[in-house]
């Protein structure tokens, strides 16, 4: 509507304008209107059965266009969004850094591989994903450092730690450091890997890119998989 | 995504003024899966229309108000069709900028994002209506209750538009160019929907109708306005005169 104004207006042609506003306006927001009820209908029905609930079908007759994206997909498990579990993850002491590799890796791909096909070649999801799993990994990393130094605080202040308690500290510091060697080693994988980056671009080739960086993300799984069997025997 | 104790909507209302991030799951261990944010969008989508329909009908009682009788529900109706509408015919749009962009945005999260937006907007109007309703009713002149209307809509606007900026995915190299192109259409698309729904203010003593006859656009109307204010009145109706606005010569 706003396209076809200004166009007429454009042309110099406000009398088209004026009769197009008097004579066919109303039939023409008639159809427009039973068209996107229309489609708004067939929607609800499609979501209706494939079974959603009544709030987003009668949702998508009203706002078909926002629910596109649930065409062909299932209900969700659940009716209810747990808010306190998606809570966002704190920062912790390796934010910074992590952020920094990652924006590096990210210029590198769209400097060396032209852009498009750097997003070709490596997705921004999959590296999303990635700097998600070294803040989770480096969020744990904090959260031990908090519990060793309020421990350690209370050690200070003269209470008498349990010797058993001693050990389950002495190994949560082992897994601790042995979590902050292995992001150490995937962040300075990551700066190698951009540096690798530019090398593969000049030889044309991208499969060794994907295949470095499949083995960084089977390397921070492995640290998250490790960190809980190793605090697990912290707890037992 | 996972089940949990049932969250009110006045919950959802707290949560969405005080962190909107969390809804939109921006940090939550399966923020990229599609299907999750496509779950998140099913479970949200009914709760947030509702949050924004409730939000921008009371702000339209408010502005309803300044007329009285009929005016209350012609209002109360309009108002969140004004926020809806642009989001609905705008996305498209959107997302087309920011894959020319080289953002890549899937439509269940830009739909989301939106949806987020526009609650947050319609939660902080309804926020501000006591506000307003206490000014409408010391009786201001026609004018300046309009300039009111709109300077509460641009700062309950404002908080709506930085949410859904920030909700949408970093990196690209013209990110910023996107954001600006997003933000351009959605303002034009605004003042052009409120332009074809008004009357919202309507004076004490005017007929009260639901929709005005379709006349030129906004420009025209706001360079009619404008040379009014210059002294050169012409009446209350907008000219087609040309491109925003822009005088034709005699022929």
């Amino acid at each position: 509507m706003i396209a076809l104004a200004l166009s007429l207006d454009l042309l110099g042609e406000p009398r088209l304008l004026g009769e197009l506003a008097s004579g066919r306006v109303p039939s023409l927001w008639a159809t427009l209107s039973l068209g996107y009820l229309g489609i708004g209908a067939a929607m609800a029905w499609h979501l209706g059965r494939r079974g959603h609930g009544l709030g987003t079908a009668t949702s998508a007759l009203a706002c078909w266009p926002l629910l596109l994206g649930l065409v062909g997909r299932p209900p969700p498990q659940t009716t209810e969004l747990d808010l306190g579990h998606a809570r966002p993850i704190q920062i912790g002491p390796n934010h910074s850094r992590i952020e920094g590799c990652m924006a590096t890796l990210q210029e590198g791909l769209q400097e060396d591989f032209d852009g498009a096909a750097g997003t070709r070649l490596i997705d921004a999801a999959q590296l999303a994903k990635l700097a998600h799993s070294l803040h989770r990994a480096d969020h744990r990393i904090a959260r031990v450092d908090r519990l060793l130094h309020e421990t350690a605080a209370q050690g200070s202040a003269h209470v008498e730690l349990d010797p058993q308690l001693q050990a389950a500290l002495a190994t949560l510091r082992g897994a601790r450091d042995h979590a902050h060697d292995e992001l150490e080693a995937v962040l300075s994988g990551l700066l190698s890997l951009r540096v690798q980056l530019g090398l593969f671009a000049l030889a044309g080739e991208s499969e060794p890119v994907r295949a470095r960086l499949l083995e960084l993300e089977a390397r921070v799984a492995a640290l998250a998989e490790l960190s809980s069997v190793e605090l697990a025997q912290v707890a037992s | 995504m996972s089940a949990g104790s049932p969250t009110s909507s006045l919950a959802l209302v707290g949560v969405l003024l005080r962190d909107p991030a969390l809804l939109l799951g921006t940090a939550s261990a399966d923020a990229h899966d599609e299907a999750n944010v496509s779950d998140r969008l099913a479970v949200l989508a009914p709760r947030l229309l509702g949050i924004t329909v409730a939000g921008a009908a009371i702000f339209g009682l408010v502005i309803g108000s300044y007329r009285g009788d009929l005016q209350y529900a012609y209002a109360a109706i309009k108002t969140p069709l004004l926020l809806l509408i642009p989001i609905l015919i705008g996305l498209p749009a959107i997302r087309a900028f920011h894959d020319a962009c080289e953002v890549s945005i899937s439509w269940s999260r830009l739909a989301l994002a939106s949806m987020v937006a526009i609650a947050r907007t319609a939660a902080l109007a309804a926020a501000c209506g006591p506000i307003l309703w206490l000014y409408l009713s010391m009786h201001p002149d026609y004018h300046r209750a309009v300039l009111a209307m709109a300077g509460c809509l641009c700062l309950v606007g404002l908080p709506g538009l930085m949410t859904l900026l920030a909700s949408l995915p970093g990196g690209g190299r013209h990110r910023p160019l996107a954001s600006f192109a997003s933000v351009a259409v959605l303002g034009v698309l605004l003042a052009q929907s409120g332009w074809l729904l008004r009357p919202f203010v309507v004076r004490p003593r005017a007929e009260i109708s639901f929709l005005r006859d379709v006349e030129a656009n906004v420009f025209s109307s706001l360079a009619s306005s404008g040379s009014s204010a210059r002294g050169h009145y012409r009446g209350w109706d907008a000219r087609g005169a040309g491109l925003l606005g822009r005088e034709e010569s005699p022929r």
